[in-house]
């Protein structure tokens, strides 16, 4: 199974009937150790490799005007 | 019928789990699909849920200053528009918060007579509520970004929930930095320890940004956090250091009992 088909696999079952151990067990070790540690920068940078990647994740609202 | 319209919708926080079947409807349906999230998973989902959708990743990285390219991000976003054409702009958690280009597109829409709309969305403060069970309701919240909470010198009580946003980033309005001023979070501690003890608890949190993840949660003392670990996602959470004293004139001209 594709990661992101898994993590949307994921995002629409519900916890007690997910499977996600025979899930994960399909996936590239760095995923498996991902999920495993709750590391999620290491599941995004796995997802990114080989791609440019912008991390919109931060946000300049601050105003200087005096 | 119009032949043009805006809607900017947000993807929440966790990948496809916090995305409304209104927001996914305007992803699948419209014309033009414009997205700028920090995620590759969700850049590979909305391209499947519509293959007309684009990056604005390019825009976002096109100038120094991060409001050059918030306000190229807005004129882009226009340009499409005015090629009545159906436009629908995805952003990542919730579109109006922490967010410019999205809000400002809308309202320049708007005044040029199109139909323009910005859909809710589920935010990391949402997040927060939930996993730190926090009602805000009950003592009151609190919420500045950590660079503006400095500058601006925002009063706050400490008897309300306070949180700070982006506490990674203090004094950085551009690309190029990845971490706060080196002055940043010492401002920062004295400006909190003008009203918190040492002791003061602090909450540092992350929401989870997938579906089988957990959130970070950690707990600290306030003196602890020169020592503690920001990311660009963490937000600093101080829960009411007392409980606010009762206005017992008040009580009494609403006829109330302590």
């Amino acid at each position: 199974m594709h990661t992101v088909s898994l993590l949307e696999k994921l995002a629409t079952t519900v916890h007690h009937d997910s499977a996600i151990h025979t899930w994960l067990s399909e996936q590239p070790a760095a995923i498996q150790h991902a999920f495993q540690t709750n590391d999620a920068n290491a599941l995004k940078n796995h997802l990114g490799s080989g791609m440019t990647l912008y991390l919109a994740d931060r946000t300049t609202v601050v105003d200087l005007s005096l | 019928m119009t032949t043009a319209s805006l809607v900017v919708v947000g993807c929440g926080i966790k990948f496809a789990a916090h995305l409304t079947c209104e927001a996914r409807a305007y992803i699948e349906q419209s014309d033009c699909v414009l997205y700028l999230v920090n995620d590759p998973a969700m850049k590979t989902w909305l391209q499947a849920l519509n293959p007309r959708a684009v990056s604005l990743d390019d825009l976002y990285t096109s100038q120094p200053q991060r409001h050059a390219c918030y306000e190229a991000i807005t004129q882009h976003i226009l340009s499409e528009v005015r090629k009545q054409q159906h436009v629908c702009v995805v952003l990542y958690g919730h579109p109006t918060v922490y967010s410019k280009p999205g809000l400002d597109a809308v309202r320049l829409a708007l005044g040029e007579g199109f139909d323009a709309r910005i859909l809710p969305a589920i935010s990391a403060e949402a997040c927060l509520f939930a996993d730190l069970l926090i009602d805000p309701g009950r003592h009151g919240c609190q919420s500045y970004e950590a660079t503006d909470f400095l500058i601006h010198a925002r009063a706050f009580d400490p008897a309300s929930y306070l949180l700070l946003w982006q506490v990674d980033s203090i004094g950085v309005l551009d690309h190029g930095s990845q971490a706060s001023m080196p002055s940043g979070l010492p401002l920062l501690m004295e400006r909190l320890l003008t009203r918190y003890t040492p002791s003061q608890a602090v909450i540092l949190y992350e929401a989870a940004q997938y579906p089988g993840f957990h959130p970070r949660i950690e707990r600290l003392s306030l003196h602890q956090l020169p020592q503690a670990r920001l990311t660009r996602l963490t937000t600093l959470c101080l829960p009411p250091a007392s409980p606010a004293p009762l206005q017992t004139s008040v009580l009494s001209s609403l006829q109330l009992r302590a």
